[in-house]
């Protein structure tokens, strides 16, 4: 518990005899935040805030009736003594509203002084304006006196009648999207498109200012001031903006929540209506513009003004609503305080919570905004660079010093020169050098496992198609699609009627000719050697009769599982000659061969060995295969082991589809599937794993599955991995 | 008094804000140029330019040399800010007049040094250099200006003394000098500070320009304001001329050891009220425990109160529920105040009781400080722990530190012996250069070194084998401690060991110090002193001592500051003569306690019972300097720190400032 400020001040006698009150102009307003009374003091000149306890109200009304501020303290002590604030405390208050201009004296006061103060504000002002680029804001317009004089619009939006007008349009417009919705997918597929860009921000220009008015008129509503309106850039995008923070004195907090919510209110009824306009136009440049308008309204509003982590409405109804005024300010003092008082053991530092809620709180947001910020930083970082790289530098440069940089001198500066550190700075010192010493020793350091990926197909040894030699009627299938076959097994039977009938016929023939043959011989010897050159025909084709006939019984080419998944329900049909029937395939070994991409390779033929190798098949995650031997081949290929592999056939390997050229290498033996003559080179230069699977009979293996290889390296720092991840990416993205 | 008057009557200057950031940098560049080699040897030439200027002007009659210094004195009235032209006639003048008044005739280097201040140098003139006649020539030039001139010294005793010695040499060129000391009332102040030349002490002056603030109706008026005003506010007509010039002796004291010290004016007000509190609130401190009650902090200065000490603190306070008090929070305060004054405010060390009354001990100078009070509530529970009437709590009417009231004279310029470790920040400051003068004569001090010792006894025994042995050779023995009470537990020691002839000068003793001073460098006498036998004061050698050696000085305890240290040894071998100084010091020393981490300190002391003689001498020396680096680095923030915290109120409390305004209609 930090001590309370002591009740005597050494600059007691500065203030002690001076008449000093609020400055006319000020008003208070009490309020309510987590329970606790405050009193806001808002200066309607300047719109800045201030917030005390009851305490420090107490003692402004006290002074408002004392000749001295002496005087107005002895008699806050004569009527709560408990409550009442110290010297200290009071310097410090009026202090306070002396900076932020409430204040005024009988004295002539240090005009020097706050013209230094005001100077530097402006300054500071001005700085945060450039340093923030992403939130550059363009005061340009009063819309208080258009406001008021059209303030009939805002009685009837936030009427009873408003509401029911609103939620009646959002009901309409979302149930003709739900019944539509096929239709307006179609509309708004080319939304982002080059040519609709300019619309879309039309629209978005138009709803916004909308947006904006909504929040004015809610404010101007529930009686607070709307001193200005401008442009401000969101994501640099040029957009409307409103000056609506009068309302922070509002009393009630749903007052509050009900000015920032004002805008997407008008938002989301803006989506309604043009949901409306949309369902019931043709086609043409209203339906279209219409289209737009829904996704504008909706979309746009909750990505951006919803959320809480950017600080729009979302951000201000959230901290109305927790109570928490300054939510991202008294979170980052949170973060100081516990760093302060927990890592560098700074005891005097004060916790900024006031319960141990509102600090849980605090940490929290503070954790969920800078993980929001900074991928968003880097999302756009990303996106901007790879359409203008130049730009995307630029950015990066700024974002870097603003973002790292600035703040990285910042808190070396205060671990340097902060008085506050003033008894632990050994320790501060240490503890910030040891935190980002561990986190660089445990990148660079700590070896991790390290493993890439690669995309493969199975194959079968041996591994042999099954098809008809000839055309015929499917008799039976003999072996059942699933069994394990030895060479020469009959598997199917087919029947060819017509061939029966050829043999019928031949045997008749050669009978014929037999006896014909065995006249000759005894009337006309040279008809004899005649007829017997006839027979010997005959008999020729009596052989390719037969061989026909056992090409009817379909026997396995080799030994392994015979699969023809449906040729069971074939029964009976006639089947052409060269169809394939199924396969037969080894059950027991079965290799792999995956490709492995150029930026890879380096790490599987240099300093890196391949520790280990698993394999998962595509559809059968959960099971992982060993394997027992592992070759790498050192050579560049073009052509893809499978067609699978290639973007045309879902893997992620670029393909084309002409012959490579004269020049170029010929595929290796066993590299194209020749059998479906698909495009399979790749574009760009890939090398091939091959590895023997080690069995597991949980595991279904089929010739031709997609599998993807994970091989294991030795391990290697996070550090090291990610820094070669990001030149890869850059190599890759920017070929730099 | 005319507005126009007022308004000078109250000028001071608009202090330049503080550097930040890399002008900080660049200043202190600046800095190390106008005080490097080049300015002292562009003053070494204007010295001689001013000695054999001197040479013709000795040969004058007295007549003419009046005539002389007349001629001159209009001249540098007529001209205030021309005086790079006169200056070498001027000053050489100034020489001649002083030589024919006081029988002192300068050397080159006090000449040297004259000129430096004369162009707004801080000077470092060696101890014993005659640093009072430098300052008293410089001050006569600048006096001529008919602005006033201030000559600030370290206390009262020696404003009186050198303004009664240079009285005549001031008459002799045409100007009035003037003290102003702790005891005068207003009249005499007033006439004091209507001299051209006044001698007086930074706390004098300084109150004294508070006073007339407050007594011109409106606080802290802005002279630029005064001037537009018809009405002229005053109640009472200021007692200073304004802050024109200043020569500061001792400079480095009061610019530096003094300078975070606020001079506070106030009001004694009731102490019915805080009696009954302060003397509860220590009967119930007598009762706690250090451990189960409360912790302290030794290191930041600060008492935490515990769980059980809470609750005994509420229920055992014996103090009505009325009024100020009547709030547990205070309550808790004001028994924290009572165990600081338990634990960190020790009788004889912190402060001396002295009449039935606390008086605050200057930790820098070892005087009693009997116009100052701790902050309120504390000074009086103190009180309380003595048993002592219960004064009324000051309330302060205006405040301001000597570092904020010294930047608000025109021209600044200073002497001390020590000043080198502080030029930097003087220059940051102060704004003013620092320049070396060399000595007149080469040093005939002998310093015996530094010797540590692993314990009390052991050092003891030491300091009386020394003392034994000096005194049997007749040398007058000055023997410094830090505190009171160790200055008295070393005269109690000595007089067990069978020395009766010594003399004790510390707080408790002030009132001694002129007899005392001016026996101690006798033959054969033996003078234990804490810091008040440091700055400033001038041991003159009996006769023929001398030839003894010297006076031998014993400093039995390490400072903070190595300038106090220096301050020490620079009483002996003055303006020549030879003198001699040894330390005897102890491991467990408050000093290297505070200062050396705890596991060197350690591995120190463990070097003495391992008998490592040369490395625990040599380790002793090194944390030695480390601890003087150490401690001056930290108040050397700390005073920028005050700085700018000073300048953070000014800032924050701007509407406290000006003249009152018509913005109420009163009743």
């Amino acid at each position: 518990m930090s001590a309370p400020p002591p009740t005597f001040d050494e600059s007691w006698h500065r203030v002690m005899p001076l008449r000093a009150r609020l400055r006319p102009g000020v008003e208070v307003h009490a309020q309510r935040f987590r329970g606790q009374r405050w009193y806001v003091i808002r200066d309607g000149l300047s719109g800045k805030f201030f917030r005390v306890r009851p305490e420090a109200y107490q003692f402004i009304c006290e002074m408002e009736r004392a000749q001295s501020v002496g005087e107005a303290w002895e008699s806050c002590l004569e009527h709560d003594v408990d409550h009442a604030p110290g010297q200290g405390e009071v310097v410090h208050l009026l202090s306070q509203l002396h900076r932020n201009g409430l204040l005024r004296s009988d004295r002539e006061g240090d005009a020097e002084g706050l013209a230094e103060v005001f100077a530097k504000e402006k300054q500071s002002e001005v700085v945060q304006r450039w340093s923030s680029l992403l939130f550059f804001r363009l005061p340009l317009w009063c819309p208080d006196a258009f406001l008021r004089s059209t303030a009939w619009i805002g009685t009837f939006l936030f009427s009873r009648w408003g509401a029911m007008v609103w939620l009646a349009l959002v009901i309409w417009g979302a149930s003709e999207l739900v019944t539509n919705w096929n239709a307006f997918a179609t509309d708004t597929s080319g939304l982002l498109g080059m040519a609709n860009l300019g619309w879309l921000y039309l629209i978005m220009g138009v709803i916004k200012v909308l947006h904006e008015m909504g929040h004015g008129y809610a404010c101007r509503k529930l009686g607070g001031e709307v001193p200005e309106m401008g442009v401000m850039l969101l994501l640099f995008t040029p957009l409307p903006y409103v000056d609506a923070s009068s309302s922070t004195a509002f009393r009630n907090k749903w007052d509050r929540i009900l000015v920032g919510a004002a805008g997407m209110l008008v938002e989301t009824g803006l989506a309604g209506l043009a949901a409306v306009v949309w369902a019931y136009t043709s086609a043409g440049t209203l339906h279209m513009l219409a289209a737009n308008a829904v996704i504008a309204a909706s979309v746009v509003t909750l990505l951006f003004n919803a959320n809480p982590l950017l600080r729009y409405d979302g951000y201000h109804m959230l901290s109305d609503w927790l109570e928490v005024p300054n939510l991202q300010a008294r979170a980052a003092q949170m973060m100081q305080h516990l760093v302060d008082s927990h890592l560098f053991g700074l005891k005097q530092s004060r916790n900024p919570a006031e319960t141990r809620k509102e600090a849980v709180m605090l940490v929290a947001y503070w954790l969920a905004s800078w993980v929001y910020r900074l991928t968003i930083t880097l999302g756009i970082l990303f996106l901007i660079s790879q359409q203008y790289l130049g730009f995307g530098i630029l950015l990066a440069v700024v974002f870097g010093f603003m973002w790292v940089l600035l703040p990285l001198l910042k808190n070396i500066l205060y671990l340097m020169t902060s008085p506050k550190l003033e008894r632990c700075r050994f320790r501060a010192c240490g503890v910030s050098a040891a935190l980002v010493g561990g986190v660089l020793a445990f990148l660079w350091l700590v070896p991790f496992p390290n493993h890439f990926r690669a995309d493969g197909v199975v194959r079968a040894e041996p591994f042999a198609r099954v098809y008809t030699a000839v055309e015929g009627r499917m008799k039976k299938l003999v072996v059942p699609s699933g069994t394990y076959v030895t060479a020469g097994t009959l598997l199917v039977e087919l029947v060819n009627e017509e061939q029966l009938f050829d043999q019928m016929n031949l045997e008749g023939e050669m009978a014929n000719a037999e006896a014909q043959s065995r006249l000759a011989l005894e009337e006309d010897p040279v008809r004899y050697t005649s007829m017997k050159t006839y027979f010997e025909a005959l008999e020729i084709r009596r052989k390719r009769l037969k061989a026909d006939m056992q090409a009817l019984r379909i026997l396995a080419p080799c030994s392994g599982l015979w699969l023809a998944p449906d040729l069971s329900q074939r029964q009976g049909t006639t089947m052409s000659r060269g169809l394939e029937l199924g396969v037969v395939q080894s059950s027991e070994a079965f290799s792999i061969s995956a490709v492995v991409r150029q930026d890879d390779v380096s790490r599987l033929f240099t300093r890196e060995q391949v520790r280990g190798t698993e394999v998962r098949v595509v559809g059968q995650e959960g099971s992982v295969l060993g394997v027992t031997t592992f070759a790498a081949i050192p050579a560049e290929r073009e052509a893809l082991p499978s067609a699978a592999l290639g973007i045309a056939g879902g893997g992620k390997v670029g393909v084309h589809s002409h012959q490579p050229g004269q020049d170029r290498k010929l595929p290796g033996p066993g590299m194209v599937d020749s059998e479906n003559g698909k495009a399979t080179y790749a574009t760009e230069p890939i090398f091939e794993i091959r590895a023997d699977l080690r069995p597991d009979p949980a595991v279904k293996l089929l010739h031709g599955q997609r599998i993807v290889a994970r091989m294991t390296l030795e391990p290697a720092p996070l550090g090291t991995q990610w820094w070669r991840l990001l030149q890869q990416t850059f190599q890759r993205t920017y070929k730099l | 008094m005319s507005p126009s008057e007022i308004q000078r009557s109250l000028f001071e200057r608009n202090p330049p804000k503080p550097h930040r950031g890399l002008d900080v940098l660049a200043h202190g560049i600046l800095g190390w140029y106008k005080g490097g080699r080049w300015a002292r040897r562009r003053l070494v030439g204007v010295a001689s330019a001013i000695a054999v200027q001197r040479e013709e002007f000795e040969t004058l009659s007295d007549h003419d040399l009046n005539v002389l210094l007349a001629s001159l004195r209009q001249g540098r009235r007529r001209a205030p800010d021309g005086w790079q032209k006169v200056r070498v006639k001027g000053l050489a003048a100034l020489a001649v007049a002083a030589q024919r008044e006081l029988g002192l005739r300068c050397y080159e280097v006090q000449l040297m040094a004259a000129a430096a201040l004369v162009e707004g140098y801080f000077t470092e003139v060696d101890t014993g250099e005659g640093k009072t006649l430098a300052i008293g020539i410089a001050a006569g030039f600048l006096g001529w200006s008919g602005l006033p001139c201030h000559v600030l010294t370290a206390n009262d005793y020696l404003a009186k003394r050198d303004a009664t010695q240079l009285a005549r040499f001031y008459h002799r060129i045409g100007l009035k000098a003037g003290y102003v000391l702790g005891d005068q009332d207003e009249n005499a102040r007033r006439e004091g500070y209507a001299c051209h030349v006044t001698y007086s002490t930074a706390k004098e002056v300084a109150a004294d320009y508070l006073r007339d603030r407050l007594h011109t109706s409106a606080s802290l008026v802005s002279p630029k304001l005064l001037s537009l005003t018809t009405d002229t506010p005053q109640t009472q007509a200021p007692v200073q001329r304004g802050l024109f010039n200043a020569l500061i002796d001792e400079a480095d004291h009061a610019l530096i050891d003094e300078a975070v010290t606020p001079m506070i004016i106030s009001r004694e007000q009731d102490a019915a009220a805080i009696s009954e509190a302060a003397n509860a609130a220590w009967e119930l401190v007598k009762g706690l425990e250090k451990g189960p009650d409360y912790r302290v902090d030794l290191e930041t200065r600060k008492i935490e109160l515990l769980p059980q000490g809470i609750q005994r603190i509420r229920e055992g306070l014996a103090l009505s529920q009325a009024g100020l008090w009547a709030s547990d929070r205070r309550r808790l305060e004001l028994v924290s105040l009572g165990l600081e004054a338990r634990e960190f405010f020790l009788r004889d060390a912190q402060y001396v009781v002295d009449e039935d009354k606390v008086v605050i001990v200057d930790p820098g100078t070892g005087r009693p400080m009997p116009m100052r009070t701790w902050r309120q509530g504390l000074h009086q529970i103190i009180e309380a722990k003595e048993g002592l009437p219960i004064s009324g709590p000051s309330e302060t009417l205006a405040r301001i530190s000597f570092q904020a009231f010294f930047r608000k004279y025109q021209s600044l310029a200073g002497a001390s012996g020590t000043l080198r470790e502080a030029a930097a920040e003087i220059w940051q400051t102060y704004r003013a250069p620092l320049v070396s003068i060399p000595r007149h004569l080469p040093s005939q001090r002998y310093h015996a070194g530094v010797r540590f010792y692993p314990s009390r006894q052991l050092r003891d025994e030491a300091l009386l084998h020394e003392v034994k042995y000096r005194h049997a050779r007749g040398q007058p023995l000055l023997i410094g401690c830090r505190t009171v009470e160790s200055s008295e537990q070393a005269a109690q020691f000595i007089q067990r060991e069978g020395f009766v002839a010594h003399q004790v000068l510390n707080a408790l003793r002030h009132r001694e110090e002129a007899i005392l001073v001016a026996l101690a460098g006798e033959e054969g006498q033996v003078t234990i002193a804490t810091g008040m036998a440091g700055r400033g004061t001038d041991i003159r050698l009996g006769e023929g001592v001398a030839q003894l050696g010297g006076l031998h000085v014993i400093s039995t305890e390490a400072n903070e500051s190595s300038r106090v240290d220096r301050q020490l040894f620079g009483r002996s071998a003055r303006q020549g003569d030879p003198g001699s100084m040894i330390a005897f010091y102890e491991v467990d020393d408050a000093v290297f306690k505070r200062f050396i981490p705890g596991l060197v300190h350690r591995v120190w002391r463990r070097t003495f019972e391992l008998r490592l003689k040369v490395i625990s001498q040599v380790m002793g020396s090194l944390l030695l300097w480390w601890v003087h680096r150490t401690a001056h680095r930290l108040s050397v923030r700390q005073r920028r720190q005050v700085m700018l915290a000073e300048q953070e109120i000014r800032r924050s409390l701007g509407f406290t400032m000006g003249r009152r305004g018509k913005y109420f209609s009163h009743k």
